[in-house]
C-alpha cells in the first residue's frame, strides 16, 4: 500500500507541473500587450508599467514561471485588479461557501442516486427501471443553468418555498467562524440561522446535483448487475436469505467500489458545474467569482481560480485513486 | 471478402439498431432537428434578429406560438434558427477533437516510446482541469465569441477521443494481421490509415455522437455565461442568459430555449447509446 501511494504521488509531480505552468502560461497567452488588454485603453502609461512589473512581465519566461511557482508556494497569487485584494483571500473567503453547496449537492447526488440505481437493478426491464433510466438520461441531458432558472421559477416564484438566491436571509445575523454556515450556525446554537442556510441549500443543491446523481444511478444499477449475477449471490438465494438482506448486505458492498469512483470524479464536475449554479443563484461562492472576474477581465484572479480548482481536483482524484486502492487491493499490484 | 464482410457487418448493425427503441427515438427526434435547421426560413413566419418592441414580452398565443422575448421577437422564429447554430457548434467543435485527438491517439498507440509519454501526460494534465473550467479558461484568452467557444469546447474534448483511439490502436497493433503486414514490408503509414483507422471507427463514431451531445451543453453554457454567441445572434444559450431577468413576468422566454437544448442533447446520447450497444462486440449474438 505504501508502495502504491508513494508511486502515485511521484505521478503527481508531472501533473502539477503541467497545471501550474498552464495557469501561468494563460495571462501570457493572451494577445497583445496583456498589462494593456487588463487595464483597458485609458490606462496610463505609468500604470501599465506597474502592472508590467507587478507581473514579471519584463523578464525572461522561465524565470517568470520559476518567480510565479515560487509565490504560488507561498500563497502569493499576485493581486485582483479590481478590488486590489490579495487573491488567495478573495478565495479563500469564497471557499467555505462553494465546499458547503458541493457537499450538499454531493450527499443528496448520492444518495439518492444509489437508492435509484439499486431500485433498477432489482427487477431490469421492469417499469421502475425504465423510468428509473428515463431520468438519469434526462438528468445528463439537460443544461445545469436551465434547471436552476426552472427550479427558481417553481420553487420560489410560483410556490414561494424556497429563496432564490443567496446563502442567508438578510434579517438573520449569524456569527461567522468557520464561513460554513451550517457548522457556525450550529456552533453558535443558532437554529434560525441553521434552517434558514439548508432552505437557502435545497435549490442550488438539487439543481447542481442532477448529473451526477443520473450518473451514480447509471452506475450504481450495472455494478449491481453484475454483482447480482456472481455466485455467490446466487448461493445465498439457495440458502434461502431474505432478498432485502442480500441486495443490501451482500451486492451493494461489492457493487460500491466502481461507485466510489464515479462519485470522486464527480467532483470535478461540481466544481465547474458550480460556475453555472451559482451564477444563478447568487451564491456568493468561488464559482460566481470566477464569473465576475471574467467579466471584469480580473485575469490574476481567473488565473488564481484556475490553478486552485485544478489542484483541488487533482487532490480529490488522489484521495478516490488510494481509496480505491484500499477497498480493492488488486489495484495496488497492476 | 473483405467488402462481403463489411457487407454483413453493415446489415447486422442495421438490424441490431432496428430493434433498438430507444436508439430509434433518438434518431427520429435528431432528424426532426436536422430537417428544422435545413428549412428554418420555410418554417419560421417572423425574422429571428428583427425587433418589434410593440409586441415585446407576448405570451404564447397562434400568432407567436411559444411568445415572444424582451425585444419583441419571435421566440418560435428563433429556436428555429437557434438549431442550425447548435447543430453547427457540435459538429465543428467534436469535428476539431475528433480529428486531433485521432491523430494524437492513432499516433500515440501506435508508435509508443516518448512520443507515447508526451501525448499522455499532456493529455493527464487536460483532464486536471474540470472541462468547464479549462474551456472557460481558453475563451478568456482567444475573446469571447462563437467560433472562440466552439474552439475552446473542441479542444477540451480531444483527451476522450484520443484515449479511445489509443486504447484501440493498443489492442489491434499486437493482432497477426498487422505483423504479417509489417513483415510483407507495408509502410507505417499505409497501415495506420489501411488497418489501424477502420478498426477504430466503431468506438469514435460512438464517441463523436456522446461528444456532440456534451459539446452542445457546453457550449450553450458558455454562451449562458456571455463567452460564447453574443446577443442577438439567436444561440439557446444566449437566449436563455438575455431572458433571465424576465423569469418572472415572462417565464415562457427561459422555458422554451431550455427545452430545445435538451431534447437536442437527449437524442445525440438515445442514439449515441444505441450506437455502443451495437458496436460493442460483447453484444453479438
Amino acid at each position: 500500500m505504501k508502495k502504491y501511494i508513494i508511486r502515485r504521488l511521484l505521478l503527481l509531480i508531472p501533473i502539477l507541473i503541467g497545471v501550474s505552468f498552464f495557469a501561468f502560461i494563460f495571462i501570457r497567452l493572451i494577445p497583445g500587450d496583456p498589462a494593456r488588454v487588463m487595464l483597458g485603453e485609458r490606462a496610463t502609461a505609468e500604470e501599465i508599467d506597474r502592472i508590467r512589473k507587478e507581473l514579471g512581465l519584463d523578464k525572461p519566461i522561465i524565470l517568470q514561471y520559476l518567480i510565479f511557482l515560487g509565490n504560488a508556494i507561498k500563497g502569493d497569487l499576485g493581486r485582483s485588479i479590481i478590488t486590489r485584494e490579495k487573491v488567495i483571500s478573495e478565495i479563500m473567503q469564497r471557499f467555505p461557501a462553494t465546499i458547503e453547496l458541493t457537499l450538499f449537492a454531493m450527499l443528496i447526488a448520492s444518495s439518492l442516486g444509489i437508492f435509484l440505481g439499486v431500485l433498477a437493478s432489482i427487477k431490469p426491464g421492469s417499469l421502475i427501471d425504465t423510468m428509473v433510466m428515463f431520468f438519469a438520461l434526462i438528468g445528463v441531458s439537460m443544461p445545469i443553468f436551465w434547471l436552476g432558472l426552472m427550479l427558481i421559477w417553481f420553487g420560489s416564484l410560483v410556490l414561494g418555498w424556497f429563496p432564490p438566491s443567496g446563502r442567508l436571509d438578510i434579517s438573520i445575523d449569524l456569527k461567522v467562524i468557520t464561513n460554513f454556515y451550517l457548522i457556525d450556525s450550529l456552533l453558535t446554537f443558532n437554529f434560525k440561522a441553521f434552517i434558514d442556510t439548508l432552505y437557502h441549500l435545497i435549490l442550488p443543491g438539487f439543481a447542481l446535483s442532477t448529473v451526477p446523481m443520473a450518473t451514480i444511478a447509471r452506475m450504481t444499477r450495472s455494478s449491481m448487475l453484475e454483482v447480482l449475477n456472481q455466485e455467490y449471490i446466487l448461493a445465498e438465494y439457495a440458502k434461502g436469505l431474505p432478498k432485502k438482506k442480500i441486495i443490501m448486505k451482500s451486492a451493494l458492498r461489492n457493487a460500491l467500489i466502481p461507485i466510489i469512483t464515479i462519485i470522486g470524479l464527480e467532483f470535478g464536475f461540481l466544481l465547474g458545474g458550480a460556475i453555472m449554479t451559482e451564477t444563478i443563484f447568487s451564491w456568493p461562492g468561488m464559482g460566481r467569482l470566477v464569473y465576475d472576474a471574467i467579466m471584469s477581465r480580473d485575469y490574476p484572479l481567473i488565473q488564481g481560480c484556475i490553478l486552485l480548482s485544478s489542484l483541488l481536483f487533482v487532490f480529490i482524484n488522489l484521495i478516490v485513486d488510494i481509496l480505491y486502492a484500499f477497498i480493492d487491493p488488486r489495484i495496488r499490484y497492476e | 471478402m473483405e467488402r462481403n464482410y463489411n457487407r454483413g457487418l453493415r446489415r447486422r448493425s442495421l438490424r441490431k439498431f432496428k430493434r433498438h427503441k430507444t436508439g430509434i427515438i433518438g434518431g427520429l427526434i435528431l432528424l426532426i432537428y436536422i430537417i428544422t435547421a435545413v428549412f428554418a426560413p420555410y418554417i419560421s413566419k417572423f425574422d429571428p434578429i428583427a425587433q418589434n418592441l410593440s409586441e415585446r414580452l407576448q405570451p404564447p398565443s397562434w400568432k407567436h406560438l411559444l411568445g415572444t422575448d424582451y425585444a419583441g421577437r419571435d421566440i418560435f422564429s428563433r429556436i428555429i434558427y437557434g438549431t442550425r447554430i447548435s447543430l453547427t457548434i457540435g459538429f465543428v467543435s467534436v469535428s476539431l477533437a475528433l480529428i486531433f485527438g485521432t491523430i494524437l491517439g492513432v499516433t500515440s498507440g501506435y508508435f509508443g516510446g516518448w512520443w507515447d509519454i508526451l501525448i499522455m501526460r499532456i493529455i493527464d494534465i487536460m483532464l486536471a482541469f474540470p472541462t468547464i473550467l479549462l474551456a472557460i479558461g481558453i475563451v478568456a484568452i482567444l475573446g469571447p465569441k462563437l467560433e472562440n467557444a466552439m474552439i475552446a469546447v473542441g479542444i477540451v474534448s480531444i483527451p476522450q477521443f484520443a484515449r479511445v483511439v489509443r486504447a484501440t490502436t493498443l489492442s489491434i497493433k499486437e493482432k497477426d494481421y498487422i505483423n504479417s503486414a509489417k513483415a510483407l514490408g507495408v509502410g507505417e503509414i499505409r497501415i495506420i490509415v489501411r488497418h489501424i483507422l477502420p478498426n477504430v471507427l466503431a468506438p469514435i463514431i460512438v464517441q463523436a455522437t456522446l461528444g456532440i451531445a456534451s459539446a452542445i451543453l457546453e457550449a450553450a453554457g458558455l454562451s449562458f455565461l456571455g463567452l460564447g454567441a453574443r446577443p442577438p445572434i439567436p444561440e439557446w444559450g444566449a437566449m436563455l442568459s438575455e431572458s433571465r431577468q424576465y423569469l418572472r413576468s415572462a417565464p415562457w422566454t427561459v422555458v422554451f430555449p431550455g427545452l430545445a437544448i435538451m431534447f437536442l442533447v437527449l437524442a445525440f446520447n438515445l442514439f449515441g447509446d444505441a450506437l455502443r450497444d451495437i458496436f460493442d462486440p460483447r453484444s453479438y449474438k
